[in-house]
């Protein structure tokens, strides 16, 4: 055998080996697509892609003033893959971790640079790549962060990865927090944000994830496939100023009085939207915080501020008349003696006694009334509705029980005359509100509603108004009479020492109503629920308020534990709606000697206030004034004010202080609140731009 | 046009269009299976296609040149070409980067182009050998002249790729040994290097860098049951495109596993291939490299010189074994390497490289052609006058 034919059967042996080798492949190939196709063909849908949700951004909720309630803000999650492209190597990772976690530790302060560094070493050495950094990152801090060594490199390079969480916060925090609610995953959901979550969730988008080496999902495309639709914002009845009125009044008022917990509700008599409505309860660490909704689940005997429905059935039944004169102190049933708590006040006229708020007179006034025929009093009751849920927009409404001759637990001696004033029933407060505000506004009874508008895009899609519930309550005969009533409770009775304002009239009546705790009823430790349900301004009524206060420790009268915030919210409710006063007679001020006093600030906005009052008073051309009255006038100062130097804010308000210090560069401290008093650089002194001033007001 | 390609380009008809065939090919799967890879780059998958496109052109380019040249000058080349490589193998050890703790990858310093220098390696240890070969002919049996530098110039090339790459440097290393039976070294000598290997081959796989890797992806082949599901999810992945992929296919650019697959672009282009074209795109596929391989050998049966045969048999052995590694794979009928597929997969170098090859093959067979037509002119010649 010559060389040649040997190399080349070597060859042809080895092509035979090569073709057997290719036949090999092809049956291995059949085997995995015929014999064991039917397996991988089912792990392929188990580990195919998978859709995604891609969250849509909440609706925000507004209150009705037009401030942001609730908003979602992105907040991020740090991811970092340790084995990034530009930190593969491990010169570059190693040179620079440390400098990193330096960065990390001193930006957060929550860990040291030593544990930072050790943190990213370890990922490091477990080759992680889709390590946890940290959680709850906002946008700020992380757009600081993507400067850090590392991160530096790039989007893909430096391996950070930030994972958007869509976080909810209330820009104005506990202000009506409780309405505003929450809706978190597993618990169930609260307040608007519960109620509307329909409108505010939006709808979630789609994106395909696909699975890759070491568990991770990541999206096969670039866009999403389906885009996320936002989601509709809601304009809230909540005006957040009187919330705010509102929120501060009842929490001083429990914390002076040491009560378990308390509600307040204000509501727009016309439109049954709730302005302000503000929960707080007493918590073990003696702090008072919103946590369950009294004003809309707090059902209780309402006491006597339910007397306005007893007296109400009995004028519209001509049963009694205002003059008509009924004995107080107490009244005898079988086997109960109703007391008034402060005594008799002798045999006075209905007015008197309803003032007084005289427990036996209203009893025995029902009581003798609807004796024979009980059901006619309850038959009022139902008639307005008062059994019936409001019907609310936001979930968690109690049902009120209002009993009736046909029910097993009704007593014929003795549920009659109790009712009357207000127990053997559970109301809600804004239920025993509404009914108030039914008699504020002619007769009129409305269900409140949170909610007035859903709107998407600044376009509305829905809106809403109350639901009448009764056109008429009851006659204008009738309801004169009861709006006196009420007036003289305040100008007369027990709200008097407390609620009465002379500057303008309010409507009301105090209730003290012993609270029954659980299955020890009546004879248990003593608990009271104080209230004042009311309306203001009496002449025209434009809002109507109740506050409740449960179980206070210092003295229980209704009028002494619900009247001081009673009267704080509605006088600062009063006096910061425009609409209700007379508008000021500007002839009143003109040629008047002594001059309406004005804060020192911008010249354009003084003359105008000045100018719309019709006083005269003479500026200067310089933008900035300081307007000093004098006897004779008001006295205008130029506030000369050169680049560079410390400006004259003496006599400024905050925001015209805040306005030219921002202006001259300088970072403003202050102290206090009012008009400024001092300055700690005197004005004209040079200074550099950042430098702190220390603005006392007062 | 045509007529001026096809008389321009010369040596194997057959060779030029499968070729042809393959890039195309390697442009619809690699278009079709880089979606992830751009994603993760932060790029389009056009711009991906076009850089591969470019390679695709300029490896076309590079096999041009490379078949003009008289195949007898990649005898010298190929001594230049060692002498290079083993300081070359020697400094990406060292100093190249790791990807997956091997280091593979130089970067060429002024067009900053990421090199792997194994597949250079490849083509010099195939050429040197057969250049060797050649000249030992005579005295093959000659022990210190034939085989030492044989012996050694295997041995080196082995252990330096190995420690890298060790799939790569096995395959190298039975294509050489292949070389060799071809050669006509006797089986004792041939059993001296293949025990050398297996030496060297223990120390790698029990010493060497990446032994978790290797005992894992081992164990991982042997009993898939035991394995931890990620270490087999590459395989299983492939397995599942191969599935899916039935008898027809699910057509081209359809691919859903391209999504799960690790470098579905290269390694496992043929997974995705089957999955997109079928069974019968399998077919077609390992058909065009057969008759590839047959073509070579019909230019080995032709060759007139011992290098000409030797250079076509080693350079298309090495081809086709690599690419029926790469399916074997994907098919699962051998642990998870990274090979590419000749031609197909991405990857600047390998096609580069393997485009060289493929026009050093191509230049045997234009040389023997052009020889054969000189000899039947010189025939013809002669037999003129004796029909007078």
């Amino acid at each position: 055998m010559n060389i040649r034919t040997d190399i080349l059967l070597r060859v042809y042996i080895a092509f035979g080996l090569i073709v057997c080798f290719a036949f090999a492949v092809i049956f291995k190939l059949c085997t995995v697509q015929f014999s064991q196709g039917k397996k991988w063909r089912a792990m392929a849908d188990s580990l195919s892609t998978r859709y995604v949700n891609v969250e849509a951004v909440r609706g925000n909720i507004y209150s009705n003033d037009g401030s942001l309630l609730a908003t979602s803000v992105p907040e991020y999650e740090l991811r970092m893959d340790l084995l990034a492209g530009g930190i593969e190597k491990d010169d570059i990772f190693y040179e620079k971790v440390d400098s990193l976690a330096q960065k990390m530790s001193s930006y957060f302060g929550d860990k040291s640079a030593r544990k930072y560094a050790q943190m990213f070493r370890e990922a490091r050495k477990d080759k992680e790549r889709y390590f946890l950094v940290k959680r709850k990152v906002s946008h700020q801090q992380l757009t600081d962060i993507r400067r850090f060594p590392i991160f530096n490199l790039g989007r893909y390079k430096g391996g950070l990865i930030s994972v958007q969480m869509n976080k909810r916060i209330l820009p104005f925090r506990s202000l009506a927090a409780r309405t505003i609610g929450y809706k978190n995953e597993n618990v169930q959901p609260v307040g608007l944000e519960g109620a509307y979550s329909k409108y505010i969730d939006g709808e979630s988008g789609k994106q395909l994830m696909q699975r890759i080496a070491g568990g991770v999902w990541q999206p096969i495309h670039r866009d999403v496939e389906i885009a996320p639709k936002d989601g509709a914002d809601i304009i809230s009845t909540i005006d957040i100023n009187m919330q705010d009125i509102a929120q501060n009044a009842l929490k001083k008022q429990l914390v002076k009085s040491k009560a378990d917990h308390g509600c307040v509700i204000l509501m727009e008599v016309e439109t049954g939207e709730i302005r302000a409505i503000a929960n707080y309860t007493l918590t073990k660490d003696s702090s008072y915080v919103e946590k369950f909704n009294y004003a809309i689940a707090g059902n209780q005997d309402p006491g006597s501020t339910f007397k306005v429905a007893s007296y109400m059935a009995l004028l519209e039944d001509k049963k009694v008349d205002t003059s008509t004169l009924v004995p107080t102190g107490y009244y005898q049933i079988p086997g109960h003696t109703i007391k008034d708590s402060h005594g008799s006040i002798g045999v006075v006229s209905v007015k008197r006694a309803f003032e007084e708020s005289s427990n036996a007179a209203v009893a025995k006034l029902v009581n003798e009334a609807y004796k024979e025929n009980q059901s006619k009093f309850t038959d009022h009751l139902y008639e307005w509705g008062l059994n019936e849920k409001l019907g609310l927009q936001i979930p968690g409404e109690a049902s009120p029980v209002i009993k009736n001759p046909e029910n097993r637990s009704w007593n014929k001696n003795m549920t009659l005359p109790q009712m009357a004033y207000g127990y053997e029933m559970q109301l809600t407060p804004l239920k025993m509100l509404s009914f108030y505000n039914a008699i504020a506004n002619d007769g009129k009874y409305v269900a409140p509603i949170f909610v007035k508008e859903i709107r998407r895009l600044n376009n509305t899609i829905e809106q809403f108004k109350a639901r009448v519930i009764n056109d008429k309550i009851c006659s204008d005969v009738t309801l004169k009479k009861m709006q006196e009533m009420l007036e003289g409770v305040v100008s007369e009775g027990t709200g008097r020492g407390i609620i009465y304002n002379p500057l303008y009239k309010v409507a009301g009546k105090t209730g003290t109503a012993q609270v029954a705790d659980g299955n020890k009823g009546y004879r248990a430790k003593k608990q009271y629920q104080a209230s004042f349900c009311g309306y203001f301004p009496a002449d025209n009524p434009k809002y109507s308020l109740i506050v409740v206060i449960n179980d206070p420790k210092n003295g229980y009268y209704g009028a002494q534990v619900a009247g001081p915030p009673f009267r704080e919210i509605a006088d600062k409710v009063f006096a910061r709606d425009l609409s209700i006063p007379e508008p000021v007679q500007a002839d009143k001020f003109a040629g008047n000697t002594i001059m309406p006093r004005s804060k020192a600030g911008h010249k354009q906005a003084t003359e105008r206030v000045y100018k719309a009052l019709g006083v005269k008073a003479l500026f200067a051309n310089n933008a900035s004034t300081n307007a000093i009255d004098t006897n004779n006038g008001v006295y205008v100062k130029d506030i000369n004010y050169t680049e560079g130097t410390m400006p004259d804010v003496s006599g400024m308000g905050l925001k015209d202080a805040l306005f030219a210090l921002g202006n001259a560069g300088l970072r403003p401290i202050v102290k206090g609140s009012g008009k400024v008093v001092s300055q700690s650089l005197l004005p004209g002194v040079r200074v550099r731009k950042g430098y702190p001033v220390v603005l006392e007001l007062n | 046009m045509l007529n001026i390609i096809l008389n321009k380009t010369k040596g194997d008809r057959w060779i030029w269009l499968i070729v042809i065939l393959l890039s195309l090919w390697s442009l619809l799967a690699v278009y079709s299976s880089t979606g992830t890879l751009a994603y993760k780059r932060g790029v389009g998958t056009e711009t991906i296609l076009m850089k591969h496109l470019m390679f695709i052109v300029g490896g076309i380019g590079l096999m041009y040149f490379s078949h003009l040249l008289d195949y007898r000058y990649y005898a010298g080349i190929s001594k230049i070409l060692m002498i290079i490589t083993i300081p070359l193998l020697l400094y990406t050890l060292v100093f190249g980067s790791s990807i997956n703790e091997a280091s593979r990858w130089v970067t060429i310093p002024i067009i900053n182009q990421t090199f792997q220098t194994s597949d250079m390696a490849k083509l010099a240890l195939i050429t040197f050998l057969a250049r060797t070969l050649t000249r030992k002919q005579e005295n093959i049996k000659d022990v210190k002249k034939a085989f030492l530098p044989i012996m050694g110039s295997v041995c080196a090339v082995f252990i330096l790729i190995a420690l890298a790459n060790l799939s790569t440097a096995l395959m190298l290393f039975g294509v050489s040994i292949l070389l060799l039976i071809i050669g006509r070294i006797s089986i004792k000598q041939i059993s001296i290097v293949c025990l050398a290997g297996l030496i060297l081959l223990t120390g790698v796989v029990f010493l060497g860098p990446r032994r978790k890797t290797y005992v894992s992806r081992i164990e991982a082949f042997m009993h898939p049951e035991k394995a931890d599901p990620d270490k087999s999810f590459q395989a299983n992945q492939s397995k599942i495109a191969i599935a899916t992929g039935g008898v027809f296919g699910k057509g081209p650019g359809n691919s859903t596993q391209r999504n799960f697959l690790p470098h579905p672009y290269s390694d496992f282009v043929f997974a995705v291939i089957v999955e997109e074209y079928g069974l019968i795109g399998a077919l077609v596929l390992v058909s065009l490299y057969l008759v590839f391989l047959w073509r070579c050998i019909l230019i080995v049966t032709r060759s007139p010189k011992a290098f000409g045969a030797l250079l076509a048999a080693g350079l298309s052995f090495s081809l086709t074994i690599q690419a029926f590694a790469n399916m074997a794979v994907a098919v699962g009928l051998g642990p998870v390497t990274g090979v590419p597929l000749p031609l197909v997969s991405m990857g600047g170098t390998s096609i580069l490289f393997t485009s060289i090859a493929f026009g050093i093959i191509l230049s045997v067979s234009r040389d023997i052609d052009e020889k054969e037509n000189s000899s039947e002119k010189k025939v013809i010649i002669g037999e003129i006058p004796a029909m007078d």
